[in-house]
């Protein structure tokens, strides 16, 4: 029987051979700068934690998978506790039709 | 060949052609830390673009994972080993650039595209960049070996004809791409039949449908790979900066006074991350000082923002905020030298940044100028920094506003006292 067509070695010039170099990078550098860049746009915890939760949200809800859930919860509710959520208010002069911010 | 300026290498480089700068030039500013990669910008221009036929694996604009991930698939990394291959161990930046802004990032010691071809000497001798043309098959998949799949765990063979699918560690960051609609474009270029060329309005990259026939030089020569074959008409497309809302021409959009309107991608970004612009251009084809103008402000003068393998030549318009929480080594060859000194005023930025930055996606009009209002200091927060070290940013009741090409202010962003989030060993209990 011949070789299933999985089991066989990829070509090395295959397009679809995984194509990428080991970067050094730190997961939970990863998480505390994506939940200070979530709070600089005005999430709160229960906002953020949702982007962890939706696995939809692949980066996040990666690292949730990577560190489990109660963690990741714990270390959202860390790094707003010393970061905090920037509260903007947005106007735009009233006349102009292409606001995109809520109102 | 002809010897062009080229700001971002810091030097004069070869191009088949000579300088000529349009007026103003489309220019955009993404800001990767933000980008959740909903890929809305995406569907936003697929949508608006490229929803015919023979446009299936057209993705003008696209989203991809970094550093597993490209489309079509490894683009990046393919044309660096080719430059590599033409130029061994010399593919290198030299000194820091001045404080004039004339070289901010330094010289590019290596060799352009264009240098390059020259050397190798390609064939065609028409060939005039190095370059590549992608199999379908690269077209193909735009997000294949992306983000690992997070469902149940499985193992290969557990479901007939299951395959055990390649995995990375969870850590990346996404990179958003449209055409940079380059200063030297390295599709204009290439192109046999003079079918591609440079606006002098806007500085927009468009290819002449009615003059291309679809030899695909353009698609060989262009660094990035955004210029496009459709087989359907047998001809080579691209983004096109949505010139018709650049105009204020959009039908679809109330534009009473003609000011121009964001691209489709940009209006249409859920996370804010993208700002655009159209930078005045001096005669000589470097920007002209303008640090009102908050493209200005982010990528000359404060240089936070800085242009997508700048080192390649075509000295590209668009520019990035490079994520927080990647190693060094990796983002200096994306982004080139200039990315210690992005970063650390990113990750803790003063109080004009920061009102500045309040301004990503405050309106659908293109923004000309900005002026920030000073307001007294509302908190103090601890910031993450690149090596992961804590630093005290302070905040105040900064307000920025934005005008647009008429003069009219369009949008007002004010930081007011931020709020803080206590954990649970902190929470009072009654």
């Amino acid at each position: 029987m011949s070789e299933h067509p999985k089991d066989r070695p990829a070509e090395p010039a295959d397009p679809f051979q995984l194509f990428a170099g080991g970067v050094a990078g730190d997961p939970l550098l990863m998480l505390d700068c994506l939940v200070e860049e979530y709070s600089r746009m005005g999430l709160d915890a229960g906002e953020i934690e949702r982007l962890f939760d939706d696995p939809l949200f692949l980066a996040t809800h990666g690292l949730r998978s990577l560190f489990g859930a109660g963690a990741t919860r714990e270390r959202v509710r860390h790094v707003l506790a010393r970061c905090g959520v920037l509260r903007v208010s947005a106007s735009v002069v009233p006349s102009d039709p292409f606001s995109c911010q809520g109102s | 060949m002809p010897e062009v300026y080229n700001w971002q290498i810091g030097r004069r480089m070869s191009y088949p052609y000579e300088e000529s700068h349009p007026d103003r030039q489309f220019a955009f500013v993404f800001n990767i830390n933000r980008c959740i990669a909903c890929q809305t910008c995406s569907m936003a221009c697929k949508s608006t673009w490229t929803w015919s036929r023979g446009q299936e694996a057209m993705w003008w604009n696209n989203v991809e994972t970094k550093p597993y991930g490209g489309y079509p698939h490894g683009w990046d990394s393919k044309l660096l080993s080719m430059l590599e291959e033409v130029n061994p161990g010399q593919q290198k930046w030299g000194e820091q650039g001045d404080k004039d802004h004339e070289w901010p990032y330094g010289t590019f010691e290596g060799m352009t595209i264009f240098e390059a071809a020259e050397r190798r000497r390609l064939e065609p001798q028409s060939a005039r960049a190095l370059g590549y043309l992608p199999s379908d098959e690269e077209w193909r998949a735009p997000n294949m070996h992306e983000e690992v799949a997070h469902g149940p765990v499985g193992r290969a063979g557990e479901r007939p004809g299951s395959a055990q699918l390649p995995e990375h560690r969870v850590w990346y960051f996404y990179l958003q791409r449209i055409c940079n609609h380059c200063t030297y474009p390295g599709c204009l270029s290439a192109c046999p039949r003079q079918a591609i060329y440079k606006r002098a309005e806007d500085g927009v990259v468009l290819i002449d449908q009615s003059r291309c026939r679809g030899y695909r030089k353009c698609v060989e020569a262009c660094p990035y790979k955004k210029s496009m074959y459709r087989p359907t008409t047998r001809t080579s497309e691209k983004c096109i900066a949505c010139y018709p809302r650049l105009e204020g021409k959009d039908a679809a959009v109330i534009t009473p006074d003609g000011a121009p309107v964001e691209t489709r991608c940009m209006s249409a970004c859920v996370g804010k991350i993208r700002m655009q612009g159209l930078v005045k251009i001096a005669e000589d084809g470097t920007w002209a000082r303008e640090p009102e103008h908050p493209l200005y402000y982010l990528i000359r003068e404060r240089k936070v923002a800085l242009p997508l393998y700048p080192q390649f030549g075509t000295e590209p318009n668009g520019f990035y905020i490079p994520p927080r929480w990647v190693p060094r080594g990796y983002l200096e060859q994306m982004f080139g030298p200039g990315v210690k000194d992005a970063i650390e005023q990113y990750s803790c930025p003063d109080r004009e940044l920061l009102a500045v930055l309040q301004l990503f996606r405050a309106t659908q009009r293109v923004l000309f100028r900005f002026e920030v209002e000073e307001g007294p200091k509302v908190g103090e927060v601890e910031v993450t920094m690149p090596d992961g070290t804590k630093k005290t940013q302070e905040l105040f009741n900064d307000t920025a506003r934005g005008f647009d090409a008429k003069g009219t202010e369009v949008a007002r962003v004010t930081i007011e006292e931020p709020t803080w989030q206590n954990p649970k060993e902190h929470l009072n209990s009654i």
